[in-house]
């Protein structure tokens, strides 16, 4: 049961990550690659406060997720100038320049050794030790960020944002702002995904620069387009399917001595099954 | 819709499915008998060939142990998980070790001291963790873990006993490359303080990223200075063959070295004469009799001399393991209790016992060197 639970946690961060990006990437039609840099701006800001200085988790988290926000609207305004392939390739740019400087400022971060140390959530005296109580924290914030996801998506500035996806200029031409919109929507999910950075900061208690590669942003993409672009649903079965299935291969009972790499050929081979005959994704609403 | 449906139902009936899995699992593991040790080892990813080289010799001697009989009379079973080299990999394989299997103790992860994430959950859960592959010198630098030990090398006799060799051979200008992988930073850190501290002169540091093969630029950059002594550390054990054909190739005139890693058959196997002059510390007695037929057992059953940097460490961790226990030890805290006042022996060191930290105590270093594809002790050090 305890690792079931642990698998949930896990796949509940994904998720937040997951419908963070999706509202970059799937809604407003922007590939973007910098999302794990904003998980770790989150992971490290939440850590950081709670082993230095001594902060509640919620209020350190509440920093990480403006951290994140100024960050995110500092590139944003850069980034939003960009759209296809060059914007891709910015937001992969601001994605190593986060990862290095998680790995290179030792004198904050503690570069490669990382951060070790780092306490659970403390409310009103209450600590979330264990990690039943730790999953229902953590998929409380699930819902809440599903809810505002769902409420940006639904309301006339989420309309605008599939407009955009569709034809930007032609939206330009009723007099929308794009450029506005882009920024907007690339800093609330950077705020997404600041508080999934904090939950695994304080869920693992230990984090060091390779959990915010490059590699990771490449994982959340994967897991949105696996999953569905333009469906916060997507998303949630996208994580469910990338960071269950790998463990859930763990109980077939291939010999132990090829038994890691036939999982990966299997989960190999099961992406490439599922890209062929949905190429849209699970329940994805368009192809990139 | 329907098709959502469909996949909704799908997701469903592959979680009920891995639910029974689970439950088979762990009934028919309470029904296996015997002691069962849970062995957690890169098998994927930048460490395999460190992992499945742990993972091989772990086989080897505990398929020996239990054919002498085992636990009385009772075999000793291995769990095996994937850490994939990655933090997330290690915590869920850990975590699945400790809760669906039950192990009190785990062999391993691979390189614990790049992977941390999982410490704090086996000394929580009283779960001794024995790795053959990480400095405790970086596991235990902020946090105090009681259950967590390393048969690897402790690093500051290698250290000592590379620079002392460069100081003898009046090298004075040292020249250090490494990426920033914790091991490599820390060991390259405290080489560079020592080789100053004996009065060399640290005349460039390089850091790379980790993984990062082509290294040409950084050679030319260490090449102006004219260094003695290039002392490189990069994780990737195949990336030392690669660096070794670019200073070749590059003209850097500087005795290279590196440390125990530098004995692996395959990158020797691939990259020849590349590899000719590289110098490093290696553990002093594996030219005993115990090691040769360690090698030749090995060879026996894999049909391949053991290449893994930590072959001899994870010997070293499976033979203090099969030593407390056959001395009684079965619970998480009775294994630890046990390792910390042991005392075996071993290869590359005369006696495993390890320290508060948890860190095998010493060991003792030759300063060998790659000389036509062979690994030679150097005469008169």
């Amino acid at each position: 049961m305890a690792y079931l639970i642990h698998l949930a946690i896990l796949f509940s961060i994904y998720a937040m990550l997951g419908i963070s990006l999706n509202l970059v990437v799937g809604y407003t039609g922007l590939l973007s690659v910098a999302q794990a840099a904003f998980y770790g701006v989150g992971a490290y800001v939440t850590a950081l406060l709670m082993v230095n200085a001594g902060f509640n988790f919620f209020l350190a988290m509440l920093v990480g997720i403006l951290a994140g926000a100024l960050i995110a609207y500092l590139m944003g305004l850069v980034l939003s100038k960009f759209s296809g392939d060059f914007y891709a390739l910015a937001s992969l740019g601001f994605g190593v320049i986060g990862y290095s400087v998680f790995l290179n400022w030792q004198s904050l971060t503690n570069g490669p050794l990382g951060i070790p140390g780092i306490p659970r959530p403390n409310l009103f005296g209450f600590i979330f030790s264990d990690n039943l109580s730790f999953l229902v924290l953590v998929l409380l914030a699930l819902v809440a960020v599903w809810a505002v996801a769902r409420f940006v998506v639904n309301s006339s500035f989420g309309r605008v944002l599939k407009a955009i996806r569709e034809d930007e200029k032609a939206i330009q031409v009723f007099g929308y702002k794009t450029l506005n919109y882009k920024l907007v929507i690339f800093v609330i999910a950077a705020m997404i995904a600041a508080v999934a950075g904090s939950f695994y900061a304080a869920y693992i208690t230990y984090i060091d620069p390779t959990t915010f590669n490059v590699f990771a942003s490449i994982f959340v993409v994967a897991i949105i387009i696996l999953g569905g672009l333009a469906s916060l649903r997507g998303s949630i079965l996208g994580a469910a399917f990338l960071v269950l299935l790998p463990e859930f291969l763990r109980f077939v009972g291939f010999p132990d001595e090829i038994a890691a790499q036939m999982r990966q050929a299997v989960y190999g081979l099961l992406l490439v099954l599922l890209m062929l005959y949905r190429p849209q994704g699970l329940v994805g609403e368009y192809k990139l | 819709m329907k098709k959502n449906k469909i996949i909704y139902v799908g997701a469903l009936t592959v979680i009920v499915i891995v639910a029974i899995a689970i439950w088979h699992q762990q009934t028919s593991q309470n029904n296996r008998g015997g002691f069962t040790i849970g062995v957690a080892v890169a098998e994927t990813g930048d460490a395999a060939e460190w992992g499945q080289g742990e993972y091989q010799v772990t086989k080897m001697l505990v398929d020996d142990f239990n054919a002498q009989g085992g636990l009385n009379g009772q075999p000793i079973n291995l769990n095996v998980e994937d850490t994939k080299t990655t933090g997330d990999g290690t915590v869920n394989a850990i975590i699945k070790l400790i809760n669906i299997d039950h192990v009190p103790v785990i062999l391993g992860p691979t390189w614990m001291d790049s992977y941390q994430g999982a410490n704090p959950i086996a000394e929580q859960a009283k779960v001794v963790m024995l790795t053959p592959s990480a400095a405790m010198e970086v596991v235990q630098s902020k946090q105090v873990f009681t259950y967590l030990f390393s048969t690897f090398w402790p690093e500051l006799p290698e250290i000592q006993r590379m620079t002392g060799y460069m100081v003898t051979h009046s090298m004075q200008k040292l020249a250090i490359i490494n990426d920033r992988d914790p091991y490599d930073s820390t060991f390259s850190g405290k080489l560079a303080d020592d080789a100053q501290a004996k009065g060399m002169t640290l005349v460039d540091r390089e850091q790379i990223p980790v993984d990062q093969n082509d290294l040409r630029t950084e050679i030319l950059k260490i090449k102006q200075f004219h260094p003695d002594a290039v002392f490189v550390e990069i994780n990737n054990v195949g990336n030392l063959g690669s660096f070794m054909k670019q200073v070749k190739q590059l003209g850097l005139v500087a005795t290279v070295f590196t440390t125990a890693d530098a004995q692996n058959q395959d990158s020797v196997s691939k990259f020849g004469s590349y590899m000719e002059g590289m110098t490093y510390p290696f553990p002093a007695t594996p030219s005993s009799t115990a090691y040769t037929s360690f090698v030749k057992e090995f060879q026996k059953k894999y049909g391949v001399l053991p290449s893994s940097p930590s072959a001899i460490t994870t010997y070293n961790a499976v033979q203090a393991l099969l030593e407390v226990l056959k001395n009684g030890a079965r619970t998480g805290t009775e294994i630890r209790d046990a390792l910390r006042t042991m005392h075996a022996s071993g290869l590359g060191t005369s006696d495993i016992s390890f320290n508060d930290f948890g860190a095998v105590n010493t060991a003792d270093f030759d300063m060998k060197m790659i000389h036509n594809s062979q690994f030679v002790t150097i005469p008169n050090q």
